[in-house]
């Protein structure tokens, strides 16, 4: 087994913990740190899915519940610091959350892990529907409509950190961000991160070596309930608010588009998704009102062609770049980005002006959408082209690269 | 007993229109072994088509209509996208369908609006078909019993007295054998997806227009349908029906019971303070949630019975 | 025009100025713009954008300066809407406009007041036109925010009244939504049918997972076998059209007292069905007198093509309430034209309202009404080109729908 920790891996974690101290100071401003909060949130969130989905190949639609769990569970134990009932200080109380999303999800998972595949996400789905429902019947605990509101610095000022502004609280979600990262890399180092490949590649032969598929489903989930309920908790501390939403489908398929189009094949992979998801969420909707419709449109394109996600796009080129080849790919993806950026302004305006119709002022209405649609009709069949040059100079390539590796 | 005679009889129309949508959920998982997430949008597809042609030919012809055309979209999805995504594997097409939903929402959104659209009920079947006791029966509710039932005679005849059928028919239990015997055309793929599409789209027809035609009707019925599928047994068309049946008068007969836990305690003489924390989360009753039980029978059947009713497979 | 206003928030949001100068106050309208909920918060910038061309065109605002509105999607999610209030905060927001879903709105309320604790410098008022709980001036309550709607239990109380001289109904069904606006609905007609009509029988009360019904046939079953002669239900969108349609179905002939009924789409979906049956209690509608109707005109020659007609009174009434507030205090800002807004009275289309100092929640005159066929009545506008509309059948005084309260404003 390859060691979880050398020289190179070192470096990158430091520089990743770097960049994690430098961002607040690269993006000051209000709305920058509270994006940057969020994606420190969004990237635990979207890597403890991909424990399920990329590495025990257990596809959920419901991974929102545990993370709903945790968060409320947090707000009700910060309102109980409030009142005195018990003492933790804040910075511990992702701990809490987490906690939360284990019982939960070793309670809920010792059903839903007893059949894979297709079931385990009907199921899924299911319990997350029954969730969702309950969370609006009881008042009590999930606080109605308006939620449960809490206060962070309820915890007192604990060595100087009272967690009231926003940079005390972007640097809890990064810490706590960076170590759940950390632990769950090394989960996929460990024997039971392998034994959890092996399930999800084969659980008749996991059986003849002597695991028991179902339990290696079973605590995998636990562990990504867990660090799903660590997710929930920053959010609580962040918002200071929690409310039914948070453990709904909607936020159960964001997970799941988070962790596809970033690649699921990879570590990092949900990485990129969340980063990317989490930004067009918050920019492409200040632009339009179709960006759901963007947003499934990029989401079936990424299946269709690069079922990897973005990061198998990336770690394809990795031999090309070895090889100092990449050269000869750049003309043709030039022709490739010229064309899809030519239809991609046809789609737009087809779609904007579906969605505009009346708002668009002016008479000219006819002309821009006679315009785009010849954009798509002409980017189109160069696209076309374009894909098929793409295609040949990879074959050209393969054997060379073959030599290569 | 009128409550019982009305309820039983909005149970079973209930229950075949959600028939009518898990068929062709079930047709389509047996054949190809994709969970198709997009089968309520489709149901969806089919009302709005229907509001659609039905304004220009009028309610009859948009009967027949509307699920040929939700057919050939269904073909077409099957075509370029489903035939591409499949070698990545079943994950992939059901993420596939899931994307698809999505995407279908939204364009239903952009096309119609998300208001309701005004999607009625033809005036020739808008009349009351008989009193019982003091309550109308709707013809329409017996007009949608009567074409559930048609369509489940005709679905029956084509499995089992024609060629394909016996393809499709044999490929529930042995898909293997069928693949191996070399009948895995793409073509029946292609043709099984248009086929469950359009019987999804024939329930959105008779739906929308008794319930209403929006945006969120999809989203409302999705879930519902693959509890149906899970209870009945991934791949089996009486267990499809059977539970479609079983969950259809669940829903409805548990509305009229308003029994809760704390009803329960005081009839064995445990008095449950109003006061207490736990009254709120007790004091939920049985018809409140109706609409969650089917829910909470398919974790049961999970425990108890993991392939469902009359399911042979475990996957 | 919108788009580039768009664009220049996203860039000032990247901390690039775009020319913004000292003349404009700027108004946030934080609502859900997309996703299933999007039609009713464009509805709703439809009509603030009504209203605030009007202030801009009468153009006495102190200093001559006018005001912008610039939309901010907050996906219908409270945390959602948080994220977005920063970038408001970013663009510069003074007034923050939103009402659609009471979960946003008590998220808001608390962030801007803490925003407001932190930021003495640059103040914000939420100006909340249709989101209705209670608690928001009640427990949640804060200084900055300001209720242009009446609540839960004010038009319950509006309601009651008129059922109590109803004398022709003895027993009413109550059946609503399962989750905190279907509870206080039910709650409040339980304990003011019981004060207010002691004999009336309350022969049922059902609560429904939101949403999530799709026949509601057995309900209706269930009601006919009750033998209830009304119906009282705080159910919106679709939950209302469908158990309405039910009803029509099975031939169960009962009054429907209802509160969201004149939203978009309401009408044309419930249709014939709801034809001298279905009442509604509003703070506004079309047919209250002659200034409404020519409000409800007005909408339609500003906005010719889209589907639905003026349903936001509370929205009218918080621009003009705040213009006149902006002219008494001589400034735009927040802080002093909150002051202002606090005990103002003002006099409506439909009426006299004034804001109550102790919990900022308006008093005003609640109209029940009954949707009719205006063919044949004397020029009644009608909604959505349906040819039906609806007609006042009583007035509740603002006075009878005034409510205790446990607002304390530190």
């Amino acid at each position: 087994m390859e060691r979880a920790l050398n020289k190179s891996r070192l470096i990158l974690w430091s520089s990743v913990a770097l960049l994690f101290v430098l961002l607040p100071f690269v993006f000051p401003g209000g709305f920058a740190l509270s994006i940057l909060s969020q994606l420190g949130i969004a990237i635990i969130f979207a890597l403890s899915y991909n424990m399920l989905l990329g590495q025990t190949g257990l596809l959920s639609f419901g991974h929102a519940v545990y993370f709903g769990l945790g968060a409320f569970v947090t707000a009700h134990a910060i309102n109980f610091v409030e009142a005195g009932v018990f003492g933790l200080p804040m910075s511990f109380m992702p701990l809490v959350g987490g906690l939360a999303g284990l019982v939960f999800s070793l309670l809920l998972g010792f059903v839903t892990t007893r059949r894979p595949g297709t079931p385990f996400a009907m199921i899924s789905l299911g319990i997350a529907e029954m969730v969702a429902a309950s969370a609006l019947m009881f008042t009590t605990f999930f606080g109605g409509e308006g939620g449960i509101v809490t206060n962070r610095t309820a915890g007192g000022v604990v060595w100087g950190i009272s967690y009231g502004p926003q940079i005390q609280v972007y640097y809890l979600i990064a810490v706590w961000c960076f170590i759940s990262m950390a632990l769950m890399f090394v989960i996929t180092r460990t024997p039971l991160g392998r034994i959890a490949n092996a399930v999800r590649d084969n659980p008749e032969r996991t059986q003849f070596v002597g695991y028991n598929p179902t339990r290696v489903r079973w605590i995998m989930m636990s562990l990504a309930g867990f660090f799903a309920g660590i997710g929930g908790a920053l959010t609580t501390i962040n918002y200071e608010i929690i409310t039914a939403e948070s453990l709904g489908l909607m936020a159960s398929g964001n997970v799941v588009l988070m962790a596809f189009i970033g690649g699921i094949g990879q570590f990092w992979g949900p990485i990129i998704g969340a980063v990317l998801v989490t930004f067009l969420q918050s920019f492409l909707s200040n632009f339009t009102q179709a960006w759901l419709l963007y947003f499934g449109l990029l989401f079936l394109l990424i299946i269709l062609f690069s079922p990897g996600g973005i990061s198998s796009l990336i770690t394809i080129h990795a031999p090309v770049w070895r090889a100092g080849v990449m050269k000869r790919l750049l003309p043709s993806y030039m022709f490739a980005l010229w064309a899809g950026l030519v239809t991609l302004t046809g789609i737009i305006g087809v779609i904007e002006l579906l969605y505009r119709g009346t708002l668009v002022v002016g008479v000219n209405v006819a002309v821009t959408w006679v315009f785009s649609g010849l954009l798509v009709l002409v980017g189109a069949f160069f696209l076309r082209r374009a894909i098929r040059a793409v295609t040949q100079v990879w074959e050209d390539l393969t054997p060379e690269l073959a030599r290569w590796s | 007993m009128e409550f019982f005679l009305i309820t039983l009889l909005n149970s079973l129309s209930y229950g075949l229109l959600l028939f009518m949508l898990s068929s062709g959920l079930t047709l389509i998982f047996s054949m190809m072994g994709v969970l198709n997430f997009a089968h309520a949008s489709f149901y969806m597809l089919g009302a709005y088509f229907a509001y659609q042609t039905g304004m220009v030919f009028g309610f009859w012809p948009a009967l027949f209509l509307a699920p040929i055309l939700v057919g050939v979209i269904g073909a077409i999805t099957e075509r370029y996208g489903l035939r591409k995504v499949h070698k990545f594997g079943h994950v992939a097409e059901l993420l596939f369908t899931f994307g698809l939903a999505y995407v279908i929402e939204e364009v239903v959104h952009l096309i119609w609006g998300r208001a309701p659209v005004d999607y009625r009920i033809p005036e020739s079947l808008n009349f009351t078909l008989f009193t019982l006791f003091n309550t109308q029966y709707p013809a329409y509710r017996a007009f949608m019993m009567l074409v559930s039932v048609g369509m489940l005679v005709s679905l029956y005849l084509v499995l089992t007295k024609t060629r394909i059928g016996l393809i499709v028919q044999a490929s529930l239990t042995h898909p293997e054998m069928v693949q191996a015997l070399g009948h895995n055309v793409p073509r029946v793929f292609m043709l099984v997806f248009a086929g469950g599409c359009a019987l999804a789209g024939l329930a959105g027809v008779l739906g929308g227009n008794l319930f209403i035609t929006e945006p969120g009707m999809a989203f409302s019925v999705g879930s519902i349908v693959f509890v149906v599928v899970v209870v009945g047994g991934m791949g089996s068309l009486v267990g499809a029906f059977i539970a479609s049946l079983l969950i259809g008068s669940i829903q409805t007969f548990s509305v009229g019971f308003d029994l809760s836990f704390i009803d329960l305690m005081a009839g064995l003489g445990v008095i449950i303070d109003s006061n207490s924390s736990w009254y709120a989360g007790l004091s939920i009753t049985i018809s409140q949630t109706a609409p969650v039980l089917p829910y909470l029978l398919m974790v049961l059947m999970l425990i108890v019975r993991p392939r469902g009713l009359m399911g042979t497979r475990e996957t | 025009m919108r788009l580039v206003s768009l664009l220049c928030v996203g860039l000032l949001s990247l901390q690039v100025s775009c020319g913004q100068t000292n003349k404009e106050v700027v108004i946030g309208f934080v609502e859900g713009l997309s996703g299933p909920f999007a039609n009713i918060g464009e509805v709703a910038l439809r009509h603030l954008h009504l209203e605030v061309d009007a202030v801009n065109r009468r153009g006495n605002l102190p200093d001559g300066i006018r005001m912008k509105v610039i939309p901010f999607d907050n996906k219908t999610n409270p945390q959602e809407a948080l994220l977005v209030f920063r970038s408001a905060l970013d663009a510069g927001v003074d007034y923050v406009f939103q009402g659609n879903s009471s979960s946003v709105a008590i998220a808001l309320t608390g962030a801007i007041a803490k925003h407001n604790r932190r930021n003495p410098e640059h103040p914000v008022l939420f100006m909340n036109y249709a989101a209705l709980d209670p608690a928001l001036t009640n427990e949640h309550c804060e200084k900055s925010h300001f209720r242009f709607d009446a609540d839960v239990n004010m038009k319950m109380a509006a309601l009651t009244e008129y059922i109590a001289v109803r004398k022709d109904i003895d027993s009413v069904y109550l059946i609503n939504q399962d989750y905190s606006y279907g509870h206080a609905v039910s709650a409040a007609a339980r304990s003011m049918l019981e004060v207010k009509r002691p004999n009336l029988r309350i022969v049922g009360d059902d609560l429904h997972p939101i949403g999530r019904v799709k026949d509601f046939s057995p309900y209706i079953a269930k009601i006919k076998a009750s033998g209830a002669q009304a119906i009282v239900t705080g159910n919106w969108g679709s939950d209302l059209t469908l158990l309405i349609k039910s009803a029509r179905q099975m031939g169960v002939d009962v009054d429907f007292f209802t509160f969201n009924v004149g939203m978009t789409g309401g009408v044309t979906t419930i249709g014939e069905s709801g034809v001298e049956r279905v009442h509604q209690v509003t703070n506004w509608h079309a047919n209250i007198n002659e200034a409404t109707q020519e409000n409800a005109k007005l909408y339609r020659v500003k906005y010719p093509d889209v589907f639905e007609d003026a349903y936001y009174g509370s929205i009218r009434r918080a621009v003009r309430m705040l213009e006149k507030a902006m002219i008494e205090s001589g400034t735009h800002n927040p802080e002093v034209v909150g002051r202002a807004l606090r005990d103002m009275e003002f006099a409506d289309d439909a009426g006299l309202v004034s804001m109550r100092a102790d919990n900022h929640q308006l008093l005003l005159p609640l109209f029940v009404s009954k949707l009719v066929k205006i063919a044949g009545k004397n020029d009644l506008v009608d909604i959505e080109n349906t040819g039906l509309g609806f007609e006042t059948l009583a007035e509740i005084p603002a006075e009878k729908t005034r409510m205790t309260t446990t607002c304390q404003f530190d």
